[in-house]
């Protein structure tokens, strides 16, 4: 009877056992299960906090751009990174939004500074953040919240940008100028004072160095760059000296020497080159002078008009009409005449700056082709295919400097019927422009925009700032 | 002998019947607990999982969009799929990538945004803020002021796949995960 009774008792308690034990399975498994959910949960939760730090320090950089004084600057910056920072972590359940940069909430804390170095010519944005991250199940365990802190930081390197706009007499036509000057302006606009230098050259039949470089203060100063952007006025030449006014903008780049920075040339220009300047003291022809007295070097600008039926010259390298703007150097220059045909026999095979006039680049175009493959006598064709393989030259010579890598880009309106439009082949080899049949990897790429109408310049100087500013930040 | 081979019989056969009776209420049990268990661990897991691939392809969309890759190019698109990883973006995904501009009056235009895929889903920056707060709303936290010229870059990723029915708290609108970052 004993026994009987035993064994039904532990019949009932072996029918139990299968709660038992599934109570017991749970308690062990609920806190596996916790962990596992609240620990992938976690990790999401600190890569979206990562991603939005990692936004919050390249929007920062970005904006380090924006305001007048590096003071100004800097404040923007921290406080737009954290305004990117909120807007980010704003979806993410649980976590407090930090009320203003450098200030904690409940369950996160987050400081965006910007520290500049001087030497390196870099500003960086750096973001120091740490959360608590809410769990759910691992509550039961009485852990609530998981901690976790990440310091990420961006660059900004400063930007020096020389600016090189034609002011030839086909930029009269119809808004050219005046949408050329408002663009510009703006494009100015978007750089930093106070860090970023921008030197202005403006050119027609020679380059006239507006504004030198270094030139920080290219907002406050007086006259600022826009200043003198607005001043600028079209002349009556037609002559574009282009690998003269490219040189002069790569000789204050190279004299600036920051290697450190971002070293950007911006062309802008509605025609192809038709000058370029030299020293013709050795190619004077027999018996000729064109001084009175003899100067050597004597450098002076051989010109010829986009179509090719005239061609002349002035001995003063800054040759410019009496109607350009700034004033003109005196033309011709102090006791010359003017270059006229018989004057000199030959061109120099490279021009006053060094730049090959010879061979360097040959297309066809409406004009009948491009020469320059020698020594060469005086006529329209060879003044225009030395200005184009000057100007080409020039630029490869430019992009060739390893120390400080120049940018070039360049922008070519196409409106005016009455001018021979830029070269797009030219101009696209001349940027290194990606799509060039001539792109060369090793050096700095740039880009070429074709603009048709005036009105669409606007885009073209924001699409090239937009890259400016994106390669200063990576 | 038969007695005694019965009695020994008899409390293995007993033992076994008790064993099978365990297992049964092991298996009501379990029916009833592990397997709505296992089924809410399977379905908590692969949306975490795709919520967490979701993210991260968000993030690297926004700032290689950020950064100028030119996302109506075939190519770039490829490489943003790639980053994915396995989810399967080209039949239930999307990616919408906006360029904000700040005007001089401080208003904001989205010109042109990009899609990319064709999965469900609508800009909630569009939406005007129906579902995404006001962007200006957003940006202007803490004080912060919109100064005019300034661009921002907008991700939003958008992925629904019929596998998950799970609607996972943090990241999701409908069934589907949604992600946004601004850049």
């Amino acid at each position: 009877m004993r026994a009987l009774r035993s064994g039904s008792l532990r019949k009932e308690r072996k029918h139990g056992s299968a709660i038992i034990l599934t109570a017991l399975f749970l308690v062990v498994i609920i806190p596996i299960i916790g962990l596992a959910v609240d620990g992938a949960n976690v990790y999401l939760m600190n890569n979206q906090v990562n991603s939005a730090v990692a936004a919050a320090v390249l929007a920062g950089t970005r904006s380090l751009s924006t305001g007048e004084t590096v003071d100004q600057q800097r404040i923007g910056a921290q406080n737009l990174a954290q305004a990117v920072f909120n807007a980010d972590i704003s979806g993410i359940p649980g976590l407090a939004l930090p009320s203003a940069n450098c200030t904690s909430s409940t369950n996160v804390s987050s400081c965006f500074t910007v520290l500049p170095d001087d030497k390196t010519h870099l500003r960086k944005v750096q973001g120091v953040v740490t959360a608590n991250l809410p769990v759910m199940l691992l509550g039961l365990m009485h852990v609530y919240t998981v901690p976790v802190s990440m310091t990420l930081s961006a660059s900004r390197r400063d930007v020096n940008i020389m600016m090189v706009l034609d002011h030839s007499a086909g930029m009269a036509y119809s808004t050219a100028l005046s949408e050329m000057k408002n663009d510009a302006n703006a494009f100015v606009r978007l750089f930093a004072n106070g860090r970023d230098n921008i030197g202005l050259v403006t050119f027609t039949g020679a380059p006239y160095l507006a504004a030198p470089l270094p030139n920080k203060d290219f907002l406050t100063s007086s006259p600022s760059v826009p200043d003198m952007i607005n001043s600028v006025t079209v002349p009556m030449t037609s002559y574009l000296n282009t690998a003269a006014a490219l040189s002069v903008a790569y000789e204050q780049l190279h004299q600036l020497n920051e290697p450190g920075a971002l070293n950007v040339i911006v062309l802008f220009t509605d025609g192809i080159p038709g000058a370029f300047t030299g020293d013709f003291a050795p190619y004077l022809a027999t018996g000729q002078t064109i001084c009175s007295t003899s100067q050597s070097p004597l450098v002076g600008v051989l010109y010829t008009n986009p179509r090719e039926t005239l061609y002349g010259g002035f001995a003063s390298p800054n040759w410019q009409t009496a109607t350009d703007n700034p004033p003109p150097d005196t033309i011709p220059a102090p006791g010359c005449n003017t270059i006229g045909a018989g004057l000199i026999t030959y061109m120099p095979s490279s021009d006053y700056f060094g730049n090959s006039t010879t061979g360097a680049y040959t297309i066809n175009n409406n004009s009948g082709g491009y020469y320059g493959d020698g020594t060469l006598n005086v006529s329209t064709r060879n003044i225009t295919g030395a200005s184009v393989n000057a100007f080409d030259a020039a630029a490869s010579r430019i992009r060739g400097d390893t120390s400080i890598q120049p940018v070039i880009y360049a922008i070519g309106l196409t409106v005016n019927p009455a001018v021979v439009p830029p070269d797009p082949t030219l101009m696209k080899r001349i940027t290194n422009d990606p799509n060039s049949a001539y792109f060369n990897p090793s050096q700095p790429s740039g880009q070429y925009i074709e603009v048709p109408t005036p009105g669409a310049l606007q885009t073209a100087f924001i699409s090239i700032a937009s890259q400016v500013l994106k390669l200063a930040a990576n | 002998m038969r007695a005694i081979e019965y009695k020994a019989q008899r409390p293995r056969a007993a033992l076994r019947r008790r064993q099978g009776s365990a297992i049964v209420e092991f298996a009501l049990v379990g029916s009833f607990i592990f397997l709505p268990l296992l089924a809410g661990l399977v379905s908590v897991g692969v949306s975490l999982v795709s919520a967490i691939q979701v993210a991260n392809l968000n993030a690297n969309a926004g700032q290689m969009f950020a950064a100028g890759t030119d996302f109506t190019n075939a190519a770039n698109q490829a490489i943003l799929w790639r980053v994915g990883g396995s989810l399967d973006m080209a039949d239930y995904g999307k990616v919408i990538l906006s360029e904000i501009d700040v005007a001089p009056d401080f208003s904001l235009s989205c010109p042109n945004p990009i899609t990319i895929g064709t999965g469900p889903g609508a800009s909630q920056y569009v939406a005007g803020g129906a579902v995404l707060p006001a962007f200006s709303d957003l940006i202007q936290t803490g004080g912060y002021t919109l100064a005019s010229g300034q661009r921002f870059y907008l991700a939003e990723t958008f992925y629904t796949n019929p596998a998950l029915t799970w609607v996972f708290a943090p990241a999701t609108t409908s069934k589907g995960i949604y992600m946004k970052a601004v850049f």
